[in-house]
């Protein structure tokens, strides 16, 4: 046997949909073997995930809007941030948004040991488009009601902004989680949940639009645990909400500096990891 | 091999007073759990004890979440400063009221959701050694929560009662009267948060249904329903008429409403006092019969 070939990055960019065609037919695996159990968790998410701004849903209704907001501009809120959960739930389930839990846990060896690079698994083991969709189906149900009683009329341009946005949303989501699961490196047991801290930060504080906050806390809540990304922002920005205007490149350029933040933290993550491994698991494979 | 204790014409010792024969060491619903003789307080304080010392060296963990608390308390502030935002003194008393009202949500959270982590338990095969421990399972469990709940009050809901002024806020209850009324109602709330946290491992026993989706379907409504976000007062379509006679509005709304001043105290905690009457009924009564089906994972 020779030496390992090495292959260029664009020939593993090349492999991502080959990955994520196998992770279909491991999910439809799962959905066939038992439909009634996929049934009974598709309809729970349908039901559950926009259920988290339930609360802002029904202050909306009650008042006829919060603020600035109408409630056909908070329920477009509440769709954004209902369809952003579920596009992590499609993409990058199975820990990898929550990848404290793997790092606490001494599981990132089983993604070292793999014959490819570690990003590569990142992107694409996570991939769960039929059990993961239902959340994604019920955002645009949602977002589909908004936009008709809403005074927009959408053009290609907006969508495209659109679509931008919520591509920022979610790796702005993605870069906050993996920054802070980077904690998990230095204290495996301490920070093991940290991710799902910050994910449970930002779905219940992402259904709320957050005008009226002070300078620090709103600068808390885009940069450090970027609650407004999930749906305030790009929202605002999207409807034209607001004295101020915010420019549709406010959510993607934040999430462009949190996806850098997350890289670096979790690089020097990896240093660290390289140095110390994990100790995590007994010579029984019990957790400590 | 050794004769059962059955056939050696023993009973099994129950708390630290008295036997019972074999047969009725099984879980019966409503025989020695009322004997308020044969609960073993000690045991009980030592696992709460035990628990509460846990949870005081979570560190990083317990900071990060009093944080998010925190912040989400404030988002919630904000959001009604911006809503009622009247200039009559009518107006400024309902927001102080409100504003008192989400402020002691917030601070008793965890109390006004009283959940235990049985669910955990069975979820990760803890529940296996619970079942072995010489004290009542879910009495084990309940120790555990109100454990935990200790370092939580001190690092959490007392800083928050204390600064609550700096953010505008008036803590204080409506009146000494309702201050004091405020204690046996939110000791209620517990006892009801707990007998449907029972019943929802029943339910999880009975049906295999997942910890995660039980737990997300009592977040997402429960908390919503109970009044522990929104006033119940400031629910659309006519829900504010009906969702008080719930049991979930004696999880939060009651004790909320007594501390603010809003409505009766004797009849909400008498409301209180009769779904806890039933919840605690119905919870035995199930967990009686399902606890044979547990089926814990262990990893």
């Amino acid at each position: 046997m020779g030496e390992p070939r090495v292959r260029s990055t664009w020939w593993y960019v090349a492999r991502v949909p080959a990955r994520y065609a196998l992770g279909f037919r491991m999910d439809l695996a799962f959905v066939l073997r038992s439909p009634g159990l996929a049934a009974y968790y598709l309809t729970l998410d349908a039901i559950l995930t926009p259920a988290a701004g339930a609360a802002t849903f029904l202050l909306a209704e009650r008042l006829s809007g919060i603020g600035a907001w109408s409630v056909a501009q908070v329920t477009f809120l509440l769709g954004y941030a209902t369809l952003v959960e579920g596009i992590l739930s499609v993409a990058f389930t199975y820990n990898v948004s929550h990848v404290s839990r793997r790092i606490g846990r001494g599981q990132l060896d089983h993604l070292l040991v793999q014959p490819q690079p570690l990003w590569l698994s990142l992107v694409s083991e996570g991939f769960a488009p039929l059990s993961g969709g239902a959340a994604v189906l019920a955002g645009i149900v949602i977002l589909s009601w908004s936009i008709a009683h809403l005074p927009v009329m959408p053009d290609p341009v907006w969508w495209g902004l659109f679509l931008a946005n919520l591509g920022a949303s979610v790796v702005a989501i993605l870069g906050a989680m993996f920054a802070w699961s980077s904690l998990a490196f230095w204290a495996p047991v301490a920070a093991e949940e940290v991710a799902t801290n910050v994910h449970e930060a930002l779905t219940s504080l992402g259904v709320f639009p957050l005008d009226g906050l002070g300078g620090p806390l709103a600068a808390g809540l885009v940069a450090v645990v970027p609650a407004g990304l999930v749906a305030w922002l790009p929202a605002r920005a999207l409807l034209g909400i607001g004295g101020a205007m915010t420019p549709t490149w406010a959510t993607p350029a934040a999430a462009a500096g949190l996806a850098i933040v997350g890289a670096v933290a979790f690089r020097a993550g990896l240093r660290q990891y390289r140095k110390v491994g994990s100790s995590r698991y007994t010579d029984f494979g019990h957790r400590r | 091999m050794l004769p059962s204790p059955a056939a050696a014409g023993e009973g099994l010792r129950v708390g630290a007073v008295r036997r019972i024969p074999v047969a009725l060491a099984r879980p019966v619903p409503f025989g020695p759990m009322l004997d308020l003789r044969a609960i073993p307080l000690a045991r009980y304080r030592a696992s709460a004890w035990l628990a509460a010392t846990g949870a005081a060296g979570d560190g990083l963990y317990s900071v990060v979440r009093y944080v998010i608390r925190l912040v989400r308390l404030l988002v919630l502030l904000t959001i009604w400063r911006g809503t009622l935002d009247g200039d009559s003194p009518a107006d400024h008393a309902e927001l102080s009221r409100v504003l008192t009202y989400t402020l002691i949500a917030g601070a008793f959270a965890m109390q006004l959701d009283a959940m235990t982590d049985i669910g955990d338990a069975i979820r990760d095969g803890r529940i296996a050694t619970w079942f072995v421990a010489p004290v009542r399972v879910f009495g084990l469990a309940v120790a555990n929560t109100i454990g935990r709940w200790f370092p939580s009050l001190l690092g959490y809901t007392l800083p928050v009662l204390l600064l609550a002024p700096l953010a505008g806020v008036d803590p204080r209850p409506a009146s000494l009267g309702s201050g004091l009324a405020f204690i046996p109602s939110l000791g209620l709330a517990i006892a009801i948060g707990f007998a449907l946290d029972l019943l929802l491992v029943s339910l999880m026993a009975r049906t295999g249904w997942s910890l995660w989706d039980m737990r997300r379907l009592r977040v997402a409504f429960g908390t919503v329903l109970s009044g522990a976000i929104v006033p119940l007062a400031y629910m659309p379509w006519g829900l504010a008429d009906w969702l008080p006679w719930f049991p979930l509005a004696s999880m939060a709304s009651a004790p909320l409403r007594i501390w603010t001043g809003d409505g009766d105290p004797v009849h909400l905690v008498a409301g209180q006092v009769a779904w806890a009457t039933v919840g605690w009924v119905a919870a035995l009564a199930a967990w009686g019969t399902q606890r044979e089906r547990l089926v814990g994972y262990g990893g």
